[in-house]
């Protein structure tokens, strides 16, 4: 594939932790395989958003390891990680997490500022494609005039623009109505069944974690229930 | 050495480009391969009220250092050339600091007199090209009056007189801001300030020239010719009266009589009916007889003879240790600016910690987080800079014409390399110092920023 191939997890004596140590999520173990759709899910302060930024190599403090195919993200210092995500990873976030003062086109290149010259012309290029097939404004108006909806499929435009193998989500259906959740969820689903990326999404939407090829269910920061099933 | 070997002018751009180079380099190396300016100047946008009063701070601080750098100098360079035209001043012995105000900056003052024998002695000197006495005492509304002779108004003035020289007692030559119109008549008052005496002297004078702007305190004085200064007084004239063809009776003033023959103005002075002057305007033919004139009328109990510009050297030299003070405070408050600024800009850095979180959590690589925070603070820092220096030139001009009104020394508006050093070495510090909150964005938490 792509690469190296960095889209199978395998997670090993995985226990998140705070800043001062104490735990947040433990994982014995957890193996993902490429382009599979895993739903997160379980009450609130389970440790599920934790565990999926340790996912992402942004959890302060981890023991274990976080393995994407031969990478241990739990093994590299901060920088190393960020080229990580940046390589490898999309991330899309509950609140959106949008800078305001952009419009959408540059919201979705955000990261371009960081790349290589050639780099940025595939990302621009992919970027505002992305935009388009959302249908989606390509103006010059802020992000801040957009509804809810528009503003998460922008977050999505921003997430894909670098064709990242990996794709993570923290609550992404939470701040839209229904029809622009059924919306981001066909969208998600069709970047791993069609696109091959691997998806965890961490959620509490029945709607999409019903869609979900498996769900892992978490409790007090463990692992009680591992799914499978789903749209398959 | 060789740096010594270099043209001033060259050592200055030298210097400027060694305060500037660093800049470049840490710009360089911090924006290397990125391209952080789109978002830097989203946020500008977003921010700029905050960015506007940041810019408006640094500029306050930077226009203020200039302008005190600025004003110093002209300041040094209007009195130092008000003082040009006076090469060699002999007095009375005494004050030379006393002396050299009241007869290059007109400052009234109590003097004792040099007598006429002394007079003929200084003017009939071998190298001396002018001897003029001085009088004072005198004044115009706020203009003090100076009697002395028309060869010393055609020297200070250094171009022709609007309208013509003095020719007899009753006409007056008046400095370029004299508020008094050619063809004016004005009654001088006894003194000068709020004590004068308006109507000791019941004479009359009138204007008939104009010297052209000296950019000195002459600018402002009006001139009579030191005959009538004496004669109003009711002193002897400084010639014998039986050649002149006219009675010198003070209080006597029907200029119609006057008129009749032409009188006599200036030296030779009959040491006889000299009655006295404070001081003796002398310029030599030659630099060294300049020295060798001061030294010869440099006597004890006699005279005193001085260069004003050496007075003012040695006045500079008192002040330079003042202005190494105010250097001093002048960097100390614009390090206690920087301090605040660096402060400012943690604070900025605050209103963008999520921006930072995002990017990192984006992927984004340290040292483009520092670029962002950088060149963020740059802009404002470099603007704030540039508006300072615009302001303190500004405030320069303005201040140099309210300066120039209040002591009618011309103090020239100068922008010169070290306004530029000063403001380069603010930038580079601050852009420096600026690496701290850059720094700072680092280690922000970027989970709890995420998730807030």
């Amino acid at each position: 594939m792509r690469r190296m191939d960095k889209r199978a997890l395998k997670l090993r004596d995985l226990v998140v932790l705070t800043e001062e140590c104490a735990p947040l999520a433990e994982v014995p173990a957890l193996d993902v395989a490429a382009g599979e759709a895993l739903g997160i899910s379980g009450p609130s302060g389970a440790g599920k958003s934790s565990l999926l930024f340790a996912l992402a190599g942004l959890a302060p403090r981890m023991r274990g390891s976080v393995l994407w195919g031969d990478t241990d993200l739990s093994a590299l210092g901060t920088p190393a990680r960020a080229a990580f995500r940046a390589r490898h990873i999309g991330l899309i976030f509950q609140d959106h997490l949008l800078f305001e003062e952009l419009g959408a086109l540059a919201n979705a290149t955000v990261v371009a500022g960081f790349r290589s010259r050639s780099e940025r012309r595939a990302l621009q290029d992919e970027a505002a494609r992305r935009l388009s097939s959302l249908s989606l404004p390509d103006d010059a108006r802020d992000v801040s005039r957009f509804s809810g909806g528009e503003r998460q499929r922008v977050a999505v435009a921003r997430a894909l623009a670098h064709r990242p193998s990996i794709l993570l989500a923290d609550e992404p259906t939470a701040s839209l109505d229904s029809a622009n959740a059924e919306h981001l969820t066909q969208l998600l689903l069709a970047e791993a069944h069609q696109a091959g990326r691997t998806l965890i999404v961490v959620s509490h939407d029945p709607q999409l974690l019903a869609r979900m090829d498996r769900v892992i269910t978490m409790s007090h920061g463990v692992l009680v229930n591992d799914f499978k099933g789903g749209s398959q | 050495m060789i740096w010594a070997d270099l043209t001033p002018g060259v050592q200055d751009a030298l210097t400027l480009a060694a305060l500037l180079c660093p800049i470049a380099v840490l710009g360089a190396v911090l924006l290397q391969g990125y391209a952080p300016w789109p978002l830097v100047a989203a946020m500008l946008r977003r921010f700029r009220w905050t960015a506007l009063i940041f810019v408006a701070v640094v500029a306050g601080s930077v226009a203020i250092g200039v302008g005190l750098i600025a004003q110093e100098r002209g300041l040094r360079i209007g009195t130092a050339r008000a003082a040009d035209g006076f090469d060699i001043v002999v007095t009375a012995p005494g004050s030379e600091v006393t002396m050299m105000l009241a007869s290059v900056y007109l400052q009234a003052t109590d003097a004792p007199l040099l007598d006429g024998e002394t007079y003929a002695e200084i003017a009939g000197a071998e190298h001396v090209a002018l001897a003029a006495p001085l009088a004072f005492g005198d004044s115009v509304g706020r203009a003090p009056v100076v009697g002395t002779t028309a060869d010393l108004v055609t020297h200070l003035a250094k171009g022709p007189l609007e309208g013509r020289m003095f020719t007899a007692r009753h006409e007056a030559v008046v400095g370029a801001m004299v508020p008094l119109r050619l063809g004016e008549s004005f009654e001088p008052a006894h003194g000068v300030g709020d004590g004068a005496d308006d109507h000791a002297h019941d004479v009359d004078f009138v204007v008939v020239g104009r010297m052209p702007v000296t950019g000195t305190p002459w600018d402002h004085a009006v001139v009579i010719p030191i005959e009538a200064v004496w004669g109003v007084h009711g002193l002897a004239d400084g010639h014998d009266a039986g050649h002149d063809h006219e009675d010198h009776e003070a209080g006597d003033h029907d200029h119609g009589d006057d008129h009749a023959a032409a009188e006599h103005l200036g030296p030779p002075f009959d040491p006889a009916y000299f009655p006295g002057t404070p001081a003796i305007v002398v310029k030599a033919d030659s630099l060294a007889a300049s020295y060798a004139l001061r030294s010869r009328f440099t006597r004890d109990r006699e005279t005193m003879a001085f260069f004003p510009g050496t007075v003012l050297s040695q006045l500079y030299a008192i002040m330079g240790d003042l202005r190494a003070a105010m250097s001093v405070m002048a960097l100390v408050s614009q390090a206690l600016v920087a301090a605040s600024v660096l402060v400012g800009l943690f604070i900025l850095t605050r209103l963008f910690a999520r921006h930072l979180a995002v990017l990192r959590a984006l992927g984004a690589p340290g040292r483009y987080l520092m670029a962002v925070v950088w060149l963020f603070s740059s802009v404002l820092l470099g603007a704030g800079a540039l508006v300072g220096l615009g302001g303190g030139i500004l405030a320069t001009w303005g201040l140099s014409r309210i300066l120039s009104a209040r002591t009618g020394i011309a103090v020239p508006a100068t922008f010169g390399w070290a306004e530029l050093h000063l403001v380069a070495g603010f930038v580079l510090v601050a852009m420096v110092l600026a690496l701290l909150p850059a720094i700072a964005a680092l280690r922000l938490p970027v989970l709890a920023r995420l998730r807030a």
